[in-house]
């Protein structure tokens, strides 16, 4: 028997209980009611770096809302709805300058619009299984997007293991503003087909494990219209495989979260994400930690340090800083409060980005490379 | 089960019928699977192979003997499962309070860690052993009948199985169900609890006793000394199962005055408790899963009028 | 690299895997713990998700599909 004493004698024996038969084990017994609001902002582009256009990046407010309950005895919902106000200018496109590295062409004046997506969720539960279908939809002035999925969790020994499947499709229509003014594509469509799997195993009473493995594929128009001279192919490969580790820590009531992501496609991109972030505090109280994350990409095979108007229009290219090879840290600190049925979240994250952080090396920094600070503010109802 | 069992349902009269002989034939079901008494229940088939070879076992006497289990751990070894045989010392209308050489052989015989449990089933280590899953399994019937209720669509209904309750939703006018706590010294009420969608489970320290050289002896005995426990005189418990409320209630009892009283406010869970001195503790608490559809009121509350 | 990379995490898996016990329905009560799951709060994961969609090349790695936008 564990020598160690439970968390809470109460927790253990609630637990405990739902391995007898009469208590459905994989159905949400709580209905909760979550809201959060960020605002995203990216620091100015050097004055130095940009030969035309607006200074002043990205700025995104976000709220988001969610509901999730159970219905009856076998079934679930959940219900989203989120909505973003984006301004600020964005690189048009890139051109040489003298230094050897790329200049910016900032959009002229900044772009003020919103998004609104929403999705549903409904979920069925047997014991050890569920089978849920997701629909949602998100919308912009100049983009829509339809997707519908599907999610599949079954549990074995016990529910030490967990394999879950899932399939998504979406479908979106882009119809970029200002079209004939800028001699932009003035309609286009794009399809993402994706799969993942993953298994989740319990690897002792305090640490567990998830592997993962996905593919999506793109198709359509997939380049940038509103890049000067972004010619991407018109589809796109992309695998992931993932490891997600959870070790909880007696000291100080913590647990420390550890997730790994090799990302490869058929752009020749590679890029490795490492995340680690350590909570401290009993969730019955106050909890907060730091987070650390460190990204390294390397370029497309079609990616070019500034735009090239000497190659055919046929032969693909991109000066997109986001095709480039770049390396980011981020940090940052959340803290969470929980007063009788409410729990209270803030986050803070800072983004840096550079050449000088990738793994693998270039001769060029993009110019459009980002910085940016992001502030959340989040609260949920258990009822 | 041995105590008065009552159904309350409330909705369409053929529905609620069809449901209550439905809970009935459950209840016997338990009754005659988990009986000590009738020779080919599992329990006494366990029992009877003691010492020897493994009894296989279904699902759910698996599960009712891991949960056993984890009551065992979480009390320190008070409630134990095996502590039956000390019926044998303790028999009714006993005069004399025995002695260490007629517990050692006895004492001997308890020891949850010698059951097995295993794969194939479950086996208890030595010949004289016995287990006794009556407490576990009236407690769990409740939430097992409240369960064949909920599946039928009845919306407002209590189960209650001797003490054992569970109240499924609210009562028929939509607030929670009133249930009234007997006194532990006489008759009447002597508190009353509002509960929806949650179980309620009492226990009394002194509902059997031992009445031996003017002294009054608790029926619950300490499973290492074989000797009774200074109880409370009654703890009552709410939880979301009636099995979880129950074993808690239990344990409260099994640890005795001053330690189940304290162990009880460590716990975040709803109880009443009262002392062999008439005093009365409760604690309404945040509730682990106070997030749950239950109703908020979950209070006890001092009884103005005898049952 | 990609070679290189499975071999990598293959021998992580093996390592971990092999290191794992029975965890009984008792002693998940650390495991239940908010932060011990994979997603702890489904808005920061789905606002994380679309930021970094927005300013990376790499994406997805999760069952998270949300709606798409215009962002890249």
């Amino acid at each position: 028997m564990d020598v160690k004493k439970p968390l809470s004698p109460l927790a253990l024996l609630s637990a405990a209980a739902l391995s007898l038969p009469a208590f459905s084990a994989s159905q949400p017994t709580e209905r909760v009611v979550s809201v959060n609001t960020s605002v995203y902002q990216e620091g100015d582009a050097k004055a130095a770096e940009v030969v035309f256009g607006d200074l002043q990046r990205f700025r995104v407010k976000t709220n988001q809302f969610n509901l999730s309950a159970p219905i009856g005895r076998d079934w679930s919902m959940s219900l989203g709805y989120d909505n973003e106000a984006m301004s600020g200018a964005s690189p048009w496109g890139t051109v040489a300058a003298s230094d050897g590295s790329g200049d910016l062409i900032m959009s002229g004046a900044s772009i003020d619009d919103s998004r609104n997506g929403v999705d549903v969720t409904l979920t069925r539960h047997w014991r050890g299984q569920s089978l849920g279908v997701s629909v949602g939809y998100s919308g912009e002035h100049d983009y829509h997007s339809r997707s519908v999925g599907m999610n599949y969790e079954q549990d074995f020994f016990k529910q030490n293991t967990t394999l879950a499947l899932s399939v998504s499709y979406a479908s979106d229509e882009l119809t970029p503003t200002d079209a004939q003014l800028f001699q932009r594509l003035e309609k286009g469509a794009k399809q993402t087909r994706s799969f993942y799997a993953s298994v989740n195993q319990l690897l002792s009473p305090v640490s567990m494990l998830n592997l993962g493995f996905g593919i999506t594929k793109r198709t359509g128009e997939l380049s940038d219209p509103y890049k000067l001279r972004d010619i991407r192919p018109d589809n796109r490969v992309e695998r992931t495989l993932t490891a997600n580790y959870r070790r909880y820590v007696d000291w100080q009531t913590s647990s420390l979260a550890v997730n790994y992501r090799y990302f490869w496609d058929s752009y020749s991109v590679g890029a490795h994400t490492l995340a680690m972030s350590w909570m401290l505090g009993d969730e019955a109280g106050v909890q907060w930690g730091p987070m650390l994350r460190y990204y390294s990409q390397s370029e497309a095979a079609f990616y070019t340090p500034w735009d090239r108007y000497d190659q055919p229009d046929t032969m693909a290219q991109s000066s997109d800083f986001r095709l480039s090879t770049f390396g980011a840290v981020s940090y940052g600190l959340k803290a969470r409060y929980r007063i009788r049925r409410v729990q209270v979240s803030m986050q803070y994250e800072r983004y840096d980005s550079g050449s000088g952080y990738a793994l693998s090396s270039t001769k060029t920094e993009h110019p459009g490379l980002v910085d940016f600070e992001v502030v959340s503010l989040g609260a949920a109802y258990r009822f | 089960m041995g105590s008065p069992c009552e159904l309350k349902l409330s909705g369409d009269p053929a529905l609620c019928q069809q449901v209550a002989e439905d809970c009935q034939r459950e209840a016997a079901r338990f009754e005659t699977q988990y009986s000590r008494f009738t020779t080919d229940s599992i329990t006494a088939q366990i029992n009877a192979a003691a010492g020897g070879s493994v009894v296989p076992i279904d699902a759910e006497c698996r599960a009712i003997l891991a949960y056993a289990g984890v009551c065992w751990g979480l009390s320190d070894g008070l409630f134990d499962i095996t502590s039956g045989v000390l019926r044998r010392v303790w028999t009714k209308g006993r005069l004399q309070l025995p002695g260490p050489d007629e517990l050692r052989p006895i004492l001997a015989l308890i020891d949850w860690q010698k059951v097995e449990l295993s794969d194939a089933g479950v086996r208890l280590g030595m010949p004289g052993m016995e287990i006794d899953l009556g407490g576990v399994v009236k407690e769990y019937a409740a939430d097992a009948l409240a369960q064949r209720i909920r599946e039928a669509s009845v919306q407002h209904a209590v189960v209650n199985l001797g003490g054992d309750i569970f109240c499924v939703g609210t009562n028929p006018e939509g607030l929670p169900w009133r249930i009234g706590i007997k006194d532990p010294d006489g008759s009447g009420a002597i508190a009353q609890v509002g509960i929806a969608n949650a179980g309620l489970a009492t226990s009394g320290g002194y509902e059997r006793y031992f009445d031996i050289e003017g002294k009054r002896f608790s029926h619950l005995l300490n499973p290492a000394t074989g000797m009774p426990v200074e109880s409370l005189a009654s703890v009552s418990v709410i939880a979301e199962q009636s099995v979880v409320a129950g074993s808690i209630a239990t344990i409260a009892l099994l640890k005795g005055q001053p330690d189940g009283l304290h162990w009880l406010q460590t716990l975040d869970c709803n109880y009443l408790a009262i002392d062999s001195d008439g005093q009365s503790f409760s604690q309404p608490g945040q509730g682990l899963n106070e997030g749950s559809r239950s109703g908020p009121d979950r209070k006890f509350y001092r009884s103005t009028q005898q049952e | 690299m990609v070679h290189k990379v499975l071999r990598i995490v293959t021998g992580l898996l093996v390592l971990l895997l092999a290191s794992c016990q029975t965890v009984e329905p008792w002693e998940r009560d650390r495991l239940a713990q908010q932060e011990m799951q994979l997603t702890p709060n489904v808005l920061d994961a789905r606002l994380s998700d679309q930021v970094f969609f927005s300013k990376e090349a790499a994406s997805g790695g999760g069952a998270t599909a949300g709606g798409g936008c215009g962002c890249n």
